[in-house]
């Protein structure tokens, strides 16, 4: 009993903020648009809790974790000049293909509980953000994180682990 | 013309400034890693004509779908840049973790 009130709860829950998502968007209470969202919105909700309740992965974050998010959104702007700069040196036969590539540093890829699972995607997505730099991967067996620069360059610890969480 | 109107053409320039560079590299890149930066980059140009757009429009049904559009693009980039580039090694090498032959170097933090 416990468990379907949860799954109801996390499905409610869902169904209440894609509403409310909604209804930002289409910015009406005609009858039609709020059929069609009950519709989509439904669908969302279960489709979500689907995936949730099948617990592919569970994951927790700590708050310090997500209160870092700004340091990859700080490397955007100098990222997007570089992606520029490397179609001139592209284009007037500068650039090279070792200019870019794979780099690598330790890292702890941890076990299978939910922080870990939360630290690895946390990584992977946000160290995906700027531009310059995208995570290929983190490698739990030899404890590596591996990233992919258009154009190598910056202090390893900062484009491959701008969060700290190795 | 207001402030706001100015402050709406240099979000919108910018943003389209940002998406130029981006066909662009995809049009130079030759390494289909390499154009995978510019593919993900774009979303940052998406994002600044949103917020032009919201800027303009204020918000409003025009301005919220805007700026949603270029949160969702800057939100879900970086998991489609990262799963395409993984894809990418993995059908190239059969996995994704870097192969002898390329010479990674384990670098110290």
């Amino acid at each position: 009993v416990s468990s379907a009130l949860r799954i109801a709860a996390f499905w409610s829950a869902t169904w209440l903020v894609l509403g409310a998502f909604w209804l930002l968007l289409v910015d009406t209470l005609e009858l039609a648009e709020l059929l069609t969202g009950a519709v989509v919105v439904t669908i969302g909700a279960t489709g979500s809790e689907l995936v949730r309740a099948n617990r592919v992965a569970r994951v927790r974050f700590r708050m310090r974790w997500l209160l870092r998010a700004y340091r990859p959104a700080l490397m955007v702007p100098r990222d997007l000049l570089v992606l520029a700069a490397e179609i001139v040196r592209a284009l007037t036969g500068r650039r090279h293909p070792a200019d870019g590539g794979l780099r690598a540093m330790r890292f702890d890829g941890g076990g299978n509980d939910p922080l870990d699972n939360g630290r690895r995607a946390l990584v992977e997505w946000l160290g995906s953000l700027s531009p310059n730099a995208f995570v290929v991967g983190i490698d739990v067996e030899r404890d590596l994180i591996v990233v992919h620069q258009l154009r190598r360059r910056g202090d390893p610890a900062q484009v491959m682990d701008p969060l700290d969480l190795r | 013309m207001s402030a706001r109107e100015w402050a709406a053409y240099v979000l919108l320039w910018i943003g389209v400034g940002i998406q130029v560079v981006c066909t662009l590299g995809l049009l130079v890149m030759r390494d289909a890693l390499d154009r995978v930066h510019y593919a993900g980059a774009a979303s940052f140009g998406l994002l600044l004509i949103g917020i032009a757009i919201l800027v303009r429009e204020s918000f409003s049904l025009i301005g919220d779908k805007a700026l949603a559009a270029g949160l969702v693009a800057v939100i879900g980039s970086p998991v489609l840049m990262h799963v395409t580039m993984r894809s990418a090694r993995v059908a190239e090498h059969g996995e994704w973790q870097p192969q002898p032959e390329e010479h990674v170097q384990v670098e110290q933090p």
